[in-house]
């Protein structure tokens, strides 16, 4: 019964608001009217009832406010009332509002963007059977970690207790896929029959690979990638049971992924079943995969890692191959993002600065306009409006202002990570799931409202403290406003100065890393050199004679061309990545073996890059298959190896180790050659050996072009045609321009020296609206004063002096905050820096001085106007 | 007369309560019945008996209908729900029990 009374009032209370208002204005006139008649029967003439009654009664308005407030939804009502008021005051305002609008969607785009990668590629869940279960197994030796020996596993797998599955992966598997279409080079990854359990996933279309298959000639069967399903097999699920040439060779289709599968990369188009040779298996090969286990439901990685500790101290003992070699287990998502979460934690650490100086900015600007209209304030609340009345509708002013902000914001960043990805260095893994999603909106969303919180704090501290006496005498225009808010309002300026002046000194040195290392002499000139890759199928050129035949033919096809200056081959391009290692001794020097960084090259390799010749001579037709060996080395190996004497005439050799039971015959050093980047520009490569490759044949080989200026683009086409007139199955793939590639190796420093770069300038900028904000508000409050002391003889020069120097001050006292946080925040930086340290001075310096340039900037026009104030004027107008 | 004594909140909703147990009366009838009733010490003015009202009718203890006054003019009548007249014996009590409390406090202390 009173639940229906309750539901009935209420409901009219929301639908028929001013139903409800009518039916209490009669019963207030019923009211009036009944106590006129009772004074009027206790004989007072009419007018004197009536105005006793008036007395009686007072004000009614307060009533219909009062009972409005209680009813029900009456506070989200005016919360609506005042926001729609808010939207008005917006565009009436429209300077303002853009301008503070503009700093939220700034913020939040800011933020959206960033904490979109972060999340996509750092915090996001792998896309796997409960992934906080899988842990990647590595070997730990005392030197590092590496791959797991096969045979380890084996046991691994009988031995322990901990895990559902062990699975090993070969990462890098690439075939030429023939057949229907373009020769195409994909990506596959040869993986073991359980990997698919242990991952927790199953092919969308046909099987998994059987143990069966895991066995040396049983394994020609091929899972597809969704990708590749699609674009090659137009998404036909009669493939399955068809046989498709990979290599050469015919491969049976069992499965096809799902397109949410792309492990180990986005890249892999095919998986095979990993064989393991039986060499391997008996310990007498090396070995090396990469393991992917599941921890059985409820076993901690910690529990797993001490059986595991027990099982390799075991097998130490067993075998001398396992001497010193240990387990490490890493949790599967935190070794998969761990060489990149910290670049991008300080990306986050950057964007969120600018996001607090974004916020304070905004704040600096509510108060301004909350102080400029405290008379409006001040009156209403001397008309009875409660406080907290005047500090909801502040709140629900800057409503309009936030949404509109934080929906452009988040639009904006949604562009950006469009824009952005594409341009993601290779290193990033998981870069292809980045988007916004819905976490990340929520993300964006708590930002915005700590932001607006922050935001709204400081004008309704104003309102609330706003003595009504003061407002109403003072007329609301002559009335300083008191220190405190004037202090409130240089403090947020001081701390985003404070803020911005680090975000700015990073980006000075990540500029100054990338001037160094893009000014860094790669050893080649790239200008006018196109690349091309090319994988020789075994299957097809079955020994090293027929691909040396093979390479030398193309070679000299492309040479003929028009417009090619020169041609040469390498089996790894410069500046693509880890070095390729030879073990190898040197003739008459200390030492045993060593690793040494080595290539194989055709004789035009060096002209067409342009490495200079240092001594002695470069390959030539001397250089037969069955010629005395030769290589070359680099100056700088020449000068660690023979710092006095020519290296030219001694001999190297590979040295016995492991498979290689014996060392190979000497091979004379014919020359020495300029030294090559080979691992990136900002790592120190060690020297270089290069083989001939009629002597050391690989089947895999980067192609480089040297054309007539201007033709680099336009030689594409006529190579690949004469490559495939040789052999129209052969696949050519990654096709790059040298600068291309050099671009490529330096696109993270390039990327976020551009975002650091834009996240503090757009701190700056909000620094000098900042700085402005105040001087002009401050300027414009002392009228008065300037008038009277030019009134009494300070010059205008002294006057505006004045006031750049308060600019100047808040300026100062922000560097010195700011330059102690910098101190901090750039030390952890140092890891990303080449060629110019965390500490550096001139960094510091230029930052600093931008900040107090744009200070400066900021205070001039306030200090004009300041010095135009005129005396007869200002005084007059009070 | 002196200042009015301050009723707060949870007074007048008793109050109203009472003097409506009987037969349903409007506003203006409630606030004089209370102030005869009290001889003239409780005056409640209408800032706090129509939010009052409202309050109550909102919380279902009381319903209100438009009905005619003694001087022929359209009123607002309100009466106690079944649920309202539970909720007034309660509050009573309650009153009983707090005033009977205070008393003995002021007497013994």
């Amino acid at each position: 019964m009173r639940w229906h009374h309750r539901l009935v009032v209420t409901l009219r209370e929301w639908f028929q608001p001013s139903a409800r208002d009518q039916e209490l204005n009669e019963e207030l006139r019923f009211h009036f009217d009944r106590q006129v008649q009772a004074n009027v029967e206790a004989g007072m003439p009419l007018e004197q009832a009536r105005r006793a009654a008036a007395l009686a009664i007072g004000n009614a308005e307060p009533i219909r406010e009062a009972s409005r407030d209680a009813r029900a939804g009456a506070l989200l009502r005016q919360f609506i009332r005042d926001v729609g008021y808010g939207m008005r005051l917006m565009a009436k305002a429209p300077g303002f509002s853009l301008a503070a609008i503009s700093i939220v969607a700034l913020g939040i785009g800011a933020v959206t963007a960033i904490f979109s990668v972060v999340y996509g590629v750092v915090l996001k869940p792998l896309p796997f059977h409960e992934p906080e279960r899988l842990v990647q197994v590595w070997a730990a030796y005392p030197a590092g970690r590496d791959g797991v020996n096969a045979a380890d596993r084996r046991e691994w797998q009988v031995e322990n207790t901990v895990f559902e599955g062990i699975a090993l992966i070969n990462n890098l598997a690439n075939f030429n896929l023939t057949g229907a279409g373009d020769p195409e080079r994909i990506l596959g990854a040869r993986i073991s029959a359980n990997l698919l359990p242990v991952l927790g996933v199953s092919p969308f279309l046909g099987r998994n690979f059987t143990e069966e298959e895991d066995e040396i000639g049983r394994e020609r069967v091929v899972i597809l990638s969704d990708t590749l399903w699609r674009s090659r097999f137009a998404s036909d699920p009669g493939v399955i049971g068809k046989p498709i040439a990979l290599a050469g060779v015919p491969h049976v289709v069992v499965g096809v992924m799902g397109p949410d599968f792309q492990y180990p990369t986005r890249e892999h188009r095919v998986w095979t079943p990993l064989t393991i040779n039986p060499a391997e298996l008996a310990r007498k090969a090396p070995s090396g995969h990469r393991a992917v286990a599941r921890l059985k439901d409820g076993v901690t990685i910690a529990e797993a890692q001490s059986q595991m500790n027990v099982i390799a101290a075991r097998q130490a003992e067993r075998y001398p191959m396992n001497k010193g070699i240990g387990v490490e287990l890493a949790g599967m998502q935190s070794d998969f993002v761990s060489g990149v979460s910290r670049g991008l934690y300080i990306m986050l650490a950057a964007v969120g600065s600018l996001l607090i100086v974004a916020a304070l900015n905004l704040a600096g600007l509510m108060s301004a306009r909350g102080a400029a209209r405290s008379r409006e304030t001040g009156v209403r609340l001397a008309l009875g409006a409660s406080r907290a009345r005047v500090v909801l509708q502040m709140a629900a002013e800057i409503v309009p202002i936030l949404a509109l902000g934080g929906v452009l914001g988040v639009v904006a960043a949604a562009w950006a990570v469009q824009a952005v990805v594409p341009f993601a260095p290779a290193t990033l893994p998981r870069v292809e799931n980045v988007a916004v999603d819905r976490y990340v909106l929520l993300g964006s969303f708590l930002v915005l409202s700590a932001a607006g919180l922050l935001a709204c704090v400081l004008p309704a501290m104003q309102a609330w403290r706003m003595d009504v006496m003061t407002v109403a005498r003072g007329g609301g225009r002559g009335a300083t406003p008191p220190a405190r808010q004037a202090f409130a309002r240089s403090a947020l300026v001081v701390t985003q100065i404070a803020l911005s002046l680090p975000l700015l000194t990073a980006a000075v040195l990540l500029t100054k890393t990338f001037t160094a290392v893009t000014s860094t002499d790669p050893g080649f000139r790239a200008e006018q050199v196109v690349s091309f890759h090319l994988a020789i199928p075994r299957s097809k050129y079955r020994d090293d004679r027929r691909i040396a035949e093979y390479l030398t033919a193309m070679l000299g096809r492309v040479e003929g061309l028009p417009d090619v200056i020169a041609a040469g081959m390498v089996n790894r391009l410069p500046l693509s990545g880890n070095d390729q290692m030879a073990f190898v001794e040197f003739e008459h020097t200390s030492g045993e073996g060593r690793l040494q960084a080595s290539r194989v090259v055709t004789s035009g390799y060096f002209r067409t890059m342009g490495i200079p010749l240092v001594e002695g001579r470069l390959f030539d037709e001397r250089d037969a298959a069955d010629a005395p060996g030769v290589a070359l080395i680099d100056a700088q190996l020449a000068t660690e190896l023979w710092p006095d004497q020519s290296a030219v005439g001694r001999r190297v050799r590979f040295a016995a180790r492991g498979t290689l039971k014996q060392a190979s015959p000497w091979l004379q050093i014919a020359g020495v050659v300029g030294h090559v980047k080979h691992e990136g520009l900002d790592r120190n490569s060690t020297g270089q050996i290069y083989w001939h490759y009629l002597q050391n044949t690989q089947d895999r080989a980067a192609l480089v072009v040297r054309t007539a200026v201007g033709h680099s683009q336009a030689i594409v086409a006529p190579v690949i045609a004469r490559i495939r007139e040789l052999d129209g199955e052969q696949a050519v793939y990654d096709v790059r321009t040298l600068e291309e590639v050099r671009d490529r190796s330096v696109a993270s420093r390039w990327l976020s020296m551009m975002l650091v770069g834009a996240f503090a300038s757009m701190a700056l900028l909000l620094c000098c609206v900042g700085v402005y904000g105040v001087m002009a508000f401050g300027v414009s409050r002392q009228r008065r004063e300037l008038g009277i002391r030019l009134a009494l003889g300070a010059t205008r020069r002294a006057v505006a002096r004045s006031v750049v120097s308060r600019g100047l001050t808040l300026a100062a006292v922000g560097s010195v905050i700011g330059l102690v946080i910098a101190a901090a925040v750039t030390r952890a930086m140092q890891a990303f820096l080449y060629g110019v340290t965390a500490g550096d001075v001139v960094s510091f310096g230029v930052a600093t001085v931008a900040v107090v340039v744009v200070a400066l900037l900021a205070s001039y026009l306030p200090a004009r106007s300041a010095a135009a104030v005129d005396p007869a004027v200002t005084l007059r107008a009070e | 007369m002196g200042k009015p004594t301050d009723l707060v909140q949870g007074t007048v909703d008793l109050l109203i309560m009472k003097t409506i147990v009987l037969e349903p009366m409007h506003g203006w009838a409630i606030a004089q019945r209370i102030r005869q009733l009290s001889d003239d010490i409780l005056q409640l003015p209408q800032g706090s008996l129509y939010p009052a009202l409202q309050r109550l009718e909102r919380q279902g203890w009381i319903t209100a209908d438009w009905g005619t006054s003694d001087n022929n003019r359209r009123a607002r009548f309100y009466r106690l729900t079944r649920s309202g007249k539970k909720r007034l014996e309660h509050e009573e009590a309650a009153w009983e029990r707090l005033s009977s409390g205070i008393g003995l406090v002021l007497k013994k202390a």
